[in-house]
C-alpha cells in the first residue's frame, strides 16, 4: 500500500501519530500557499489553523479515489481562502497598490543583478499576483507557494490538467511582464 | 506530431521542482530555450521567495497543540467508557508498575530505573503507570496535589529533554500531561477553598508549587537557549504560567 494512502487510513482511525505525520509533512506548504492568498500573516495563521482542524473533523469522510490527499488539504485551504475574501469583501484596486508594484518594478528593471537573478520577496510576489486574474493567482499559490504537482492542483481546482497546463503558462507570462516589464528578456 | 509549448513548460517546471536547475531545463529543450528561459526563471524565483517564508515556531507549536488537544477530546468522546488513566496505560506497563511498587514498597531501588526513563525509553510506559498507582494509593486530595506538583517537575524535565531531540510530538503529549497535573492541582485549590480545617495545608501545598513553578521556569528559560527550536519552548513557558497561575489563583500573593 502506498505510505500515505497507509498514514492516511491510520489518521482515520484517530491514530494521533498518523495525524501528526500528515501535520508536519504538509502545515509549511499549506501556510505558504495561504499566506500567498491572504498576504496578512495573522489572518494566514488563522486559516492555516483551521485547514487542520477542518481536516481533523472531516477525514473520515475523505476517500483516496483519485484525490490525492494533498489535493483534499488544500480543497480546505482553497475553500477557506474564498471564505475569507468573501468575508472581507475585497475591494481589488485597494488591495492591488498599484505604486507598491511599480516601485518594485522599477527597483528591479534598473538594477543587472536583479534582473539576471529577479530575487523578489513573498510580499513582492503577493503584490504581483494581485494583478493576476484568480485562475492565474490560484495555479501560482498552488504550483510555487504549495509545490503541488500539475495533477494535484487540477484536482484542486477542479480542472483537467490540460486546462491548468494552459493557465499556468498565461500566469507565468504575465508575471514575467509585472516582475520585469522592460521587454527584454533575461537569460542569465 | 510537435509537442504543445504548456507541455513542454510544465516538464520543465516538474524539473525544476525536482531540483534541477534552469540551465539543466533550457538543455533539454534547446529550440524552445528562448521563449522557456525567462518563465523558468519566474517560476524559480516565485519558488526560492515562497520557500524561504517559514511559519512562526510558536504559531506552529500553538497550532500543533490545539490540533492534539482536539484529537484527545475525539477520542475521549469516542471512549465514554475508558474513565481512568490506568485504563489506557498498556496492560503490561500497569503490571509491571504494581510489581515495581511492591519493590519500592519492600525497599528496594529497582523503581528507579523507570522513573528516570524519558518518553522515548521503553521503560516510560511503567514511568507513567507508577505514577498512577502512586495517586491511587496516596490518601486525600491535598497530598494527591503535592504528588502531582512533583509529577508536573518530571514532565517539565521531559519536555526540555523533548526540545533537545527536536521531538516535537512526544513534547505535546508531555505538555498536555503537564496542563493535567496542573488542572488537577487547580481543581484541589478551588474544591478546598472554603474548608477552614485544610487552610494551613492548601497554603503549604500553594507555597510549594509556587517554588517549584519559578525553578521550572528557569529550567524551560535556560533550555531555550540550546534548542534548535525555541519557539516551542516559549509556548510552553506560555502555557505552564497560565497554567500554574491559574491554579495559584488571583489572590495569592506568595509565600516570599
Amino acid at each position: 500500500m502506498h505510505r500515505e494512502e497507509d498514514l492516511v487510513r491510520r489518521a482515520q482511525r484517530r491514530e494521533p501519530e498518523a495525524f501528526g505525520q500528515l501535520y508536519e509533512e504538509h502545515f509549511d506548504r499549506i501556510y505558504r500557499y495561504v499566506l500567498l492568498r491572504v498576504r496578512e500573516q495573522a489572518d494566514a495563521e488563522d486559516i492555516t489553523q483551521q485547514v487542520f482542524l477542518k481536516a481533523l473533523e472531516n477525514i473520515g469522510s475523505y476517500r483516496w479515489r483519485g484525490m490525492p490527499f494533498a489535493s483534499w488539504l488544500f480543497r480546505i485551504a482553497h475553500n477557506l481562502v474564498v471564505d475569507y475574501w468573501k468575508k472581507k469583501s475585497r475591494e481589488k484596486v485597494a488591495a492591488v497598490a498599484p505604486e507598491e508594484i511599480d516601485l518594485m518594478v522599477e527597483e528591479s528593471s534598473n538594477d543587472p543583478a536583479a534582473l539576471a537573478e529577479l530575487n523578489f520577496d513573498m510580499k513582492q510576489l503577493a503584490a504581483a499576483c494581485e494583478l493576476l486574474t484568480d485562475g492565474q493567482r490560484e495555479i501560482v499559490s498552488l504550483r510555487f507557494a504549495g509545490g503541488l504537482s500539475v495533477a494535484e492542483a487540477a484536482k484542486v481546482m477542479g480542472k483537467s490538467e490540460g486546462a491548468v497546463k494552459v493557465l499556468q503558462h498565461a500566469a507565468l507570462v504575465k508575471l514575467r511582464r509585472i516582475l520585469c516589464p522592460t521587454g527584454e528578456e533575461v537569460n542569465g | 506530431m510537435v509537442e504543445p509549448f504548456e507541455n513542454i513548460l510544465n516538464e520543465s517546471l516538474e524539473r525544476l521542482r525536482q531540483g534541477e536547475s534552469v540551465e539543466q531545463c533550457l538543455a533539454r529543450y534547446p529550440q524552445q530555450a528562448a521563449e522557456l528561459a525567462p518563465l523558468l526563471r519566474v517560476a524559480a524565483d516565485s519558488q526560492k521567495a515562497s520557500s524561504a517564508v517559514k511559519p512562526r515556531p510558536e504559531f506552529k507549536a500553538r497550532a500543533r497543540y490545539e490540533l492534539q488537544s482536539q484529537l484527545h477530546a475525539k477520542e475521549r468522546k469516542t471512549e465514554p467508557k475508558k474513565t481512568s488513566f490506568i485504563h489506557w496505560m498498556p496492560r503490561w506497563a500497569v503490571a509491571v508498575a504494581s510489581v515495581i511498587l511492591i519493590f519500592l514498597v519492600a525497599g528496594t531501588g529497582t523503581v528507579a530505573a523507570s522513573t528516570s526513563s524519558m518518553p522515548d525509553d521503553t521503560l516510560y510506559p511503567v514511568k507513567l503507570a507508577a505514577e498512577q498507582v502512586r495517586l491511587g494509593l496516596t490518601r486525600g486530595d491535598i497530598k494527591k496535589a503535592r504528588v502531582n506538583v512533583r509529577l508536573a517537575d518530571r514532565r517539565v524535565k521531559e519536555i526540555i529533554y523533548l526540545a533537545r531531540s527536536g521531538d516535537s510530538r512526544r513534547l505535546n503529549k508531555a505538555l498536555l500531561r503537564l496542563e493535567g497535573h496542573l488542572e488537577d492541582i487547580e481543581r484541589v485549590i478551588e474544591a478546598n477553598a472554603d474548608r477552614p480545617k485544610v487552610q494551613e495545608a492548601l497554603i503549604a501545598l500553594k507555597a510549594l508549587l509556587e517554588e517549584r513553578a519559578a525553578e521550572n521556569e528557569e529550567s524551560i528559560e535556560g533550555a531555550t537557549n540550546n534548542t534548535d527550536d525555541p519557539g516551542i519552548l516559549r509556548y510552553v513557558l506560555e502555557r505552564y504560567r497560565q497554567r500554574y497561575q491559574s491554579a495559584l489563583g488571583s489572590g495569592w500573593r506568595g509565600s516570599r
